[in-house]
């Protein structure tokens, strides 16, 4: 064995050469030394086994998670070629395990038309070899021919050659490694991306079975994914907590100058666009040229469609945007194509040219046709983006009606209700900050008054607010603009009056309690309900309210261009200094402040109709570019798939009214 | 280039001073027009991206850097006769940090909030938060500054 293990070093040490630079620098070959690396690791043998699918080789692929920390991805394919490589003078497989840039798919497909794969996605990173050099432990087995043969390496050196170790009844390839914790230090694997990226693929390959068996706990637990739906089981699947505007998926295939397409879109009542697109079974998660394709063309389709069936103003020369055509848009995009081009080695975006124009012609034409034979649905799509796109000039026109108007402090009732009305009643019941317990206790916890008082939930909204103090409390008024908010809070609150919080519809010294949560900055003048509150409750009471603030000086700017960006009605960027000073000036006493955070997904937050879909992208645009001054002190986080969580600040204040 | 002779200047043997002359306020308005302009375009690139243009988008983003790059190279000339928004000599980094503080004092202290109050007095309450979000910022850059000087010194 060691006699035998020197003989291999000479021809070695300049294979090392290339993996010791993987080494040497991990990030540039897979992007990250940590948990996005270490998955990237999973995908590129993941991805290997793809392309033999995608060559119609190979209809099983299992990935197993060992509590050991090794990973097992196998495949029914053909098995990697274990024959002597012509000019290298030792295994293919060997080559193939030790070389960068080496593989089946290099070959021209048009020279010869004989290379072992026709369209790949692989290549992701530099291949194979590049997991290799980052494993401590990496071991291949392979059936082929009537064989089983079996290599064994340790941080990309061979230790264990080729050998045959038995016979077999099938081919495959099966790798078993294990990140190497020198390099992939203390990383967990992130299973619930895995599992995603893992169902994609069983989405986007119909027929073929993907596996997965998570071994590190007590129990293996397996999940198997098979559709034979395709993509657009895959839509079916992403608009399942949606409600859909049509019932079936739209789905389209075609091919255009060597460019395979398949589409699946569907349009909900939602107001988020999802669409996700791929390239030769790779997720492009910053899209590209393909995407420019499909957005262009349903912008185009739309607005004919509604321009021919008269539903826009002519006179005004009306024109649907882009981003109001997408609103609630659930699209999958698959293209297959060959050489094609992205801009860095992540391959996030596409940037391929002929892949737009592609895209643009099957798209256009295939949902021309859908629009003519399914006349009712065509109508609800262009409907619901005449309306985004309508919506969207009123919200405009409501924040400077407001503005206007409150120079002498007459502010329109109306402004308010058409942007809290019907349309956000949805929003009101989804968003999950508005039931967030911690928030919602903490401002019970701060009630210590008597059990039979009577409490004011101003501006109250579906009632939770108020709701929350159920048990320690007599009596719960609600108090809000519009008849949806007034109906929904009846559910929950004993009484809801309808009203104003410019002027209370309340006599002086009513109430032991007032709340309420999140308001005052959609406010032109704050001050004014903070005294009107002052004004109905009896001496004593209390005042016990909530609000999101930025965390400093250092975000205080980027935290109003995005909160304005949500919300039209924003008037006021409140720090926490000054919701005290709010109270002090309104006369209240014994101020005491708590401060609590909450992680939230801002999808949740900006999938509401007063956000336009161009806002949308705004905020998001920030968060990715977020100053470093801001990152320092406001936590954030964005996903590999490019969703953002942000930790909001709150802050929960009470103050008292002097007692007469 | 800068430092070519005029005719007159060139006959009484010395380089004329840029400061005060025409050619001093042309550069001014150079640099604050090309500043603004890679500002601006940088923005407009970030809403053609939005809105499914990258060409544009990419057109854009070079514009802005080129613009950017123009606004240095008035600043180049502008170090001894001062930078436009203090007029103050720059050009070391110690100069450099004491321009940056008077800035930032500047619109701190005075500009921000009184553009805050006349916001509300107009009747604009979110600009005029707007104004304040911003004054606060620049407050803390201040401090940021004054603590650079003490590193630069």
């Amino acid at each position: 064995m060691t006699t035998q293990n020197s003989g291999y070093s000479a021809a070695d040490i300049k294979v090392l050469t290339g993996l010791e630079a993987v080494r040497q620098r991990p990030a540039m070959y897979v992007g990250s030394t940590g948990p996005s690396g270490a998955l990237h690791l999973v995908y590129e043998l993941v991805q290997n086994s793809v392309d033999e699918a995608m060559a119609g080789h190979c209809s099983r692929i299992s990935v197993r998670l060992d509590g050991d920390g090794h990973i097992t991805v196998s495949d029914n394919g053909r098995g990697i070629p274990v024959g002597i490589h012509p000019t290298e003078g030792r295994p293919a497989i060997e080559v193939v395990l030790t070389t960068l840039h080496a593989g089946g798919k290099f070959g021209s497909p048009s020279a010869s038309g004989s290379t072992a794969y026709g369209i790949a996605g692989g290549l992701h990173g530099v291949g194979v070899s590049c997991v290799n050099a980052l494993s401590d432990d990496f071991t291949v087995t392979v059936q082929r021919d009537g064989s089983t043969h079996a290599i064994a390496f340790h941080r990309g050196a061979l230790v264990q050659p080729l050998a045959r170790t038995g016979n077999a009844d099938q081919t495959g390839t099966s790798v078993r490694f294990r990140p190497d914790s020198t390099i992939f230090e203390g990383v967990t694997l992130d299973v619930r991306t895995l599992r995603r990226r893992l169902q994609e693929q069983a989405f986007l390959h119909p027929g073929l079975t993907v596996a997965l068996t998570d071994a590190r706990g007590r129990e293996d637990k397996l999940e198997t994914f098979r559709y034979d739906g395709g993509i657009a089981s895959f839509v079916g699947h992403l608009v399942a907590d949606r409600t859909p505007l049509h019932p079936q998926p739209i789905a389209i295939s075609g091919e255009h100058e060597g460019h395979q397409l398949e589409v699946a879109i569907q349009w909900t009542t939602a107001y988020a666009e999802e669409t996700l697109a791929y390239v030769n079974a790779i997720f492009t998660s910053q899209g590209g040229s393909h995407v420019e394709g499909l957005r262009s063309a349903l912008t185009r389709v739309v607005n004919a469609r509604a321009r021919t069936e008269g539903m826009l103003h002519d006179d005004a020369d009306e024109q649907i945007a882009g981003y109001d055509v997408r609103e609630g848009l659930v699209a999958v995009l698959s293209l297959k194509m060959h050489d094609p081009e992205y801009e860095g080695q992540t391959k996030s975006t596409l940037t391929s040219h002929s892949a737009t124009a592609a895209v643009e012609q099957v798209v256009e034409a295939a949902l021309e046709r859908w629009m003519t034979e399914h006349p009712t649905a065509a109508t609800a799509i262009v409907g619901k983006a005449l309306e985004a796109s309508r919506a969207r000039a009123a919200a405009r026109r409501a924040s400077e009606r407001a503005r206007y108007q409150s120079i002498d402090q007459v502010v329109s009732k109306e402004v308010y209700k058409q942007q809290f009305g019907i349309r956000s009643k949805n929003w009101h019941q989804s968003a999950s900050w508005i039931t967030d317990d911690a928030i919602l206790s903490t401002q019970a916890d701060m009630w210590d008054g008597p059990d039979d008082a009577r409490v004011l939930d101003v501006c109250c909204g579906s009632g939770v607010v108020g709701n929350a103090f159920r048990g320690t409390v007599g009596h719960i008024t609600g108090l809000d603009l519009t008849p949806e908010m007034i109906a929904m809070a009846e559910t929950r609150l004993d009484v809801v009056q309808q009203g104003d919080v410019y002027d209370m519809p309340f006599e002086d010294n009513q109430f032991d309690l007032a709340c309420n949560r999140e308001v005052l900055h959609l406010l032109p003048r704050p001050d004014i309900p903070v005294g009107q509150i002052f004004r109905v409750l009896k001496p004593g009471g209390t005042f016990i309210v909530s609000q999101l603030v930025p965390y400093g000086p250092e975000d205080a700017p980027w935290f109003f261009r995005i909160v304005k960006k949500k919300q039209p009605l924003f008037f006021n960027n409140l720090m926490a200094e000054d919701m005290v000073k709010l109270l002090e000036d309104a006369g209240f006493v014994d101020i005491t402040m708590k401060e609590l955070i909450c992680w939230e997904d801002i999808d949740i937050w900006i999938d509401t109709w007063e956000t336009p879909n161009l806002h949308r992208h705004e905020i998001r645009q920030l968060y990715y570019d977020a100053p470093a001054e801001v990152r320092r002190v406001h936590p954030f986080e964005i996903r590999p798939d490019g969703g953002i969580l942000d930790q909001w600040r709150w802050v929960v204040l009470r103050g008292r009214k002097p007692s007469a | 280039m800068a430092d070519a002779p005029s005719h007159r200047d060139a006959a009484k043997g010395r380089l004329p001073t840029l400061k005060g002359t025409l050619t001093h306020a042309h550069l001014r308005d150079a640099f604050a027009l090309d500043a603004r302009a890679a500002s601006l375009y940088g923005y407009f690139a970030r809403i053609a991206e939005i809105e499914g243009y990258p060409e544009v988008a990419s057109t854009l983003r070079e514009l802005a850097e080129q613009k950017a790059m123009f606004a240095d190279g008035h600043l180049d000339f502008l170090k001894k006769a001062g930078e436009p928004l203090t007029g103050r000599s720059i050009g070391e980094t110690v100069r450099n940090i004491e321009a940056a503080v008077l800035i930032e004092a500047q619109d701190a202290a005075d500009r921000l909030p009184a553009h805050a109050r006349t916001a509300h007095a107009e009747g604009f309450p979110d600009i005029a938060s707007w104004f304040e979000s911003v004054a606060l910022a620049r407050h803390h850059h201040h401090a940021r500054l004054q603590s650079a000087k003490e590193d630069a010194r």
